[in-house]
């Protein structure tokens, strides 16, 4: 079920009101939850469920034996039954068909040719979620970071919490687990921040992020068709397309699960205000960095076996961050851009001083530069394939030719309102990140907050891109 | 406190809907007849109203049966009408009037269609008129929208919103203005101006010829479709309403399969409702190809015939009041009156325009003058000679063009007609000081759809200055 959906916009309002009918009484409470959430999940597919309760089943009772065993050798044994079904399901559904496509490829180099094929296989929306939020659960068990739970029914909610089921926050258990097993009483300030959250995430989703999509899939849809400037513009607008998209649905997910009482993490700081790789990484998929800091980047050892090792480190994290994405070289590359650069952050002077407002540099030049590279970076994560890329990175300084706005998909009026929109964004991100939105909207007068509560409405409303079936999934969904 | 937020905002909400919605309506042809007809319904009963498609509005002529049968009618015909969906606005009509007779009219379009997009979209006129608080609305829109349109039926802005550029915020009057040189427009019905194309013509040269033909596909009317007739006249019997079933002339008719009139008469007997099939009449209201706009919908001139056939079908059927002293009914009457001497009145007489116009620099006219008698038109022109040109008039001549109606372009003359012109033409050389410019034209049109005077220079090609248009000439 989409949220952007009539059939979420049907199935929310009459979860929440059974919701705070059962509030009070945590067992009913959280059935309903895990009823609801599944009921979410299977409206993509009910065979998706099977997979998310054989996951389920299997870390709840790993979890148990990891802690019931005293023997370190035995703990270590289950912990690698966890990462090798969790893993393993992520593999086969998720890269089975890249790997097969990469080994066929790796020995045409050696001239040795094979017929290709390709398995038939449908990727279960959010495995890579939901994967990664239950492997935290049982690696915490068994670094004793975490009591595992003996109440099956919080876990089973835990795992499948649909506010945030198929695009995270990739939530730590200890951080939600623990919500599963209290009761809360309705906050109405809790229930507006929420539903102000869920509003604007719905607005970045439907009115900037799908507005700006179809420039861009005009244009990357059809490379061989367009130059620089186009290039350019399709890249900057997917930049701000996908951070609408998938920043969108986190202040969604964020915003229901606070309607319901529970606390997700943040996931996004005004990214595109870094002034560093390094930075921006500590505000894009927050949720997502942290979880392969602890649990990929640490394990590796970290910054503790020498510099070499650091940067090396830091490259396979996110070289894996890029596979993660998807099964694709270009997602791969794409991390490994990231990865290379941070590197190169990390080895040719301490940033903190470079990107600070020194003499010579301004912050924005930095932040103008961070955002360049990380529109460079997209071009791989946005393109079709590895050759689409290529042509596309050739081309990007061709400015022979020129085409009309129009014929980049949009009217002149919709181009001109997606322009304003981002300058709208960016003003937005800028403001919420010195005074916080919400503090500055509590603090205007009663008629001018209703007035921009009635704004948010009608914007989605007037300007949203939705009807003739066109529903779009969020981008972050396959993954 | 919280109350009152909470209150203020759901008020700016329902109050910004209800401003958004009207805006982002469209504004089409229909918003004129559905106002038209609560106003109507407002000030008198409305004793016959006329359903059904673009077939219904494009033949029965209110004002026409108003004054063949003294009543007080309404076209409510809307495009692409579904009989499935007539009962629903039937039974918004009755909330505001009374009427004593339902005149349905059907035919193959209405009863077997498909369900495109372009079909769906033409209900959403008709559905706009119903209250969004009928349950029948909702059921019936349940039945024919998919989960996804569901809410645009219901909003206008929902369905339109992605037009959001073109909307006007200020004016919130989605009456269309019609342009009265095509169309003309009264209580519903929408006659037009416009004659089948010569090509379209030749293809129902015989259509008068009545070709019965009976083969496998024939279109039987049973199951859900009958149960769709039987629900509009139910509706209207459940009332107390007398009901007519009709089929406008269709040049169709007899290419598609006359098996189905006979089908749609049997279900009419067995509901025990009057059925007219105007396709077996063409003779007795002379009926020609002239009188349709293209092959399936009449014209103002097939309309008029048809309609003043059907006020005598009516009358003698149908036992309705006698409303000829109403205000309502003597204003229709006033309708018909210039109705008639606007598209029929054959006399002669004046026109006269009395604004200034530039042709061309220094030369400007103040009065124009078009006199009709018999077959001469003299067209009069007062020029304004203070403004004198310094380089003279010499070579300069006015064009004058009468363009005839599409229906009388056979009148046209034999000089004009073999040079493939669509309208008569005359000229006048223009002299140094002249103040008055006449020109007369000889010609056997009745009707003139527009008068277009220009300067041309004698030996060179193209206009000089600006044209002088005049639409809708209806001498005095």
């Amino acid at each position: 079920m989409l949220f952007n959906s009539l059939d979420f916009a049907l199935f929310f309002p009459i979860f929440f009101i059974l919701y705070w009918l059962v509030a009070k009484k945590l067992t009913l409470r959280n059935i309903l939850i895990l009823v609801g959430s599944y009921v979410f999940y299977a409206w993509w597919d009910w065979r998706f469920l099977i997979l998310i309760v054989f996951s389920s089943i299997v870390d709840f009772i790993i979890g148990q034996k990891i802690k019931n065993s005293d023997s370190k050798r035995i703990k270590k044994r289950y912990l690698i039954t966890s990462l090798l079904t969790n893993l393993g399901l992520l593999v086969y559904f998720k890269y089975s068909n890249f790997f097969i496509d990469s080994f066929i490829n790796s020995f045409k180099l050696f001239g040795a040719e094979f017929d290709s094929f390709s398995l038939n296989i449908i990727l279960p929306v959010g495995i890579s979620f939901y994967t990664f939020q239950t492997l935290s659960y049982t690696i915490d068990i068994y670094r004793g970071r975490l009591e595992p739970t003996k109440n099956w029914l919080a876990f089973f909610s835990f795992v499948a919490f649909f506010p945030q089921l198929v695009a995270g926050p990739i939530e730590r258990a200890s951080h939600l687990l623990p919500q599963f097993f209290k009761t809360y009483s309705f906050d109405y300030k809790l229930f507006k921040s929420g539903i102000l959250l869920l509003a604007f995430g719905l607005f970045k989703k439907m009115v900037i992020a799908d507005r700006l999509a179809i420039v861009v899939n005009q244009v990357y849809n059809n490379p061989a068709e367009y130059n620089g400037p186009e290039y350019i513009i399709a890249t900057i607008f997917f930049a701000f397309q996908i951070y609408c998209d998938f920043s969108g649905y986190s202040d969604i997910a964020i915003g229901i699960a606070r309607t319901m009482g529970f606390d997700l993490m943040k996931n996004f700081d005004t990214p595109y205000f870094a002034r560093s790789i390094t930075d921006f990484w500590r505000r894009w998929h927050i949720s997502l960095s942290t979880w392969f800091r602890d649990y990929v980047y640490i394990p590796l050892g970290g910054s503790r076996k020498g510099e070499f090792r650091v940067y090396l480190n830091l490259f396979i994290v996110f070289a894996v961050s890029g596979l993660w994405h998807g099964a694709a070289v270009t997602f791969i590359i794409w991390g490994a851009i990231h990865g290379a650069i941070i590197v190169l952050e990390k080895a040719f002077g301490n940033h903190n001083l470079v990107y600070s407002r020194n003499k010579l540099f301004s912050a924005g030049f930095f932040t103008l530069l961070t955002f360049t590279i990380v529109c460079f970076a997209w071009i791989f994560f946005r393109a079709n394939s590895f050759s689409d890329s290529l042509y596309i990175v050739q081309n990007l300084i061709n400015f022979d030719g020129g085409r009309s706005i129009i014929e980049l998909g949009l009217t002149k009026s919709e181009f001109y309102l997606s322009l304003i929109l981002i300058v709208l964004l960016l003003g937005f991100d800028l403001i919420h990140r010195k005074y916080g939105a919400l503090k500055l909207l509590n603090s205007i007068p009663l008629t001018l907050r209703l007035m921009t509560y009635t704004v948010i409405v009608y914007s989605i409303v007037v300007f949203g891109i939705y009807g003739d079936n066109s529903v779009s999934e969020f981008i972050y969904f396959q993954f | 406190m919280k109350k009152r937020a909470v209150f203020g905002f759901s008020l700016f909400l329902v109050v910004g809907y209800l401003y958004l919605d009207k805006a982002f309506s469209s504004n089409h042809y229909y918003i004129n007849t559905t106002e038209d007809f609560v106003e109507l319904a407002d000030k008198t009963n409305i004793d016959v109203i006329f359903m059904g498609s673009s077939h219904a509005y494009t033949a029965y002529n209110p004002i026409i049966i108003n004054d063949q049968c003294n009543t007080i009618s309404f076209n409510l015909g809307s495009d692409s009408l579904l009989m499935s969906l007539t009962d629903l606005l039937l039974t918004e009509a009755f909330k505001y009037t009374n009427p004593k007779l339902i005149v349905i009219e059907a035919y193959i379009g209405s009863l077997f269609v498909k369900y495109t997009e372009e079909v769906k979209g033409h209900q959403l006129r008709a559905l706009d008129f119903v209250s969004n608080l009928s349950p029948m609305k909702f059921t019936k829109t349940r039945k024919l929208f998919s989960n996804d349109e569901f809410i645009g039926v219901y909003s206008p802005l929902v369905r339109n919103h992605a037009s959001w550029s073109g909307v006007s915020f200020t004016n919130l009057s989605k009456r269309r203005v019609l342009d009265d040189n095509n169309v003309f427009f009264n209580s519903g019905y929408l006659g037009a101006l416009t004659v089948i194309t010569e090509e379209v013509k030749t293809n129902y040269l015989n259509f008068r010829d009545k070709n019965i033909t009976k083969d496998s596909s024939v279109v039987r009317i049973k199951g859900k479709t009958k149960n769709e007739i039987a629900s509009v006249i139910n509706v209207a019997k459940n009332a107390g309403i007398d009901v007519l079933v009709v089929t406008s002339p269709d040049l169709r008719a007899k290419y598609s399969n006359y098996f189905f009139f006979d089908e749609l008469r049997s279900v009419c007997d067995s509901l025990e409702v009057n059925y007219l099939n105007l396709n077996d009449h063409y003779a007795d209201f002379n009926l020609t190809t002239d009188d349709f706009k293209d092959s399936n919908h009449l014209n103002l001139y097939g309309g008029t015939k048809v309609s003043k056939f059907l006020g005598g079908y009516i009358n003698k059927n149908y036992d309705l009041p006698k409303r000829n002293l109403d205000e309502a009914w003597q204003q229709s009457k006033l309708a018909y009156d210039g109705f008639m001497n606007q598209y029929y009145n054959t006399g002669d007489g004046t026109y006269s325009l009395d604004d200034d116009f530039i042709f061309l620099n220094e030369i400007e006219s103040s009065q124009l003058s078009i006199v009709k008698s018999g077959n001469e038109f003299v067209i009069t022109l007062n020029l304004d000679v203070s403004k004198k040109s310094k380089k003279g008039n010499k070579g300069f001549a006015f064009e004058f063009q009468i363009h005839p109606r599409d229906n009388e372009q056979n009148l046209l003359s034999e000089k004009s007609k073999s040079r493939k012109w669509k309208f008569e033409r005359g000229a006048t050389p223009l002299m140094d000081n002249q103040s008055i410019i006449t020109c007369k034209i000889t010609s056997n049109i009745e009707h003139i759809k527009e008068v277009r005077i220009f300067l041309y220079k004698q030996g060179e090609k193209g206009i000089k200055g600006e044209s002088l248009l005049i639409n809708n000439v209806i001498f005095n």
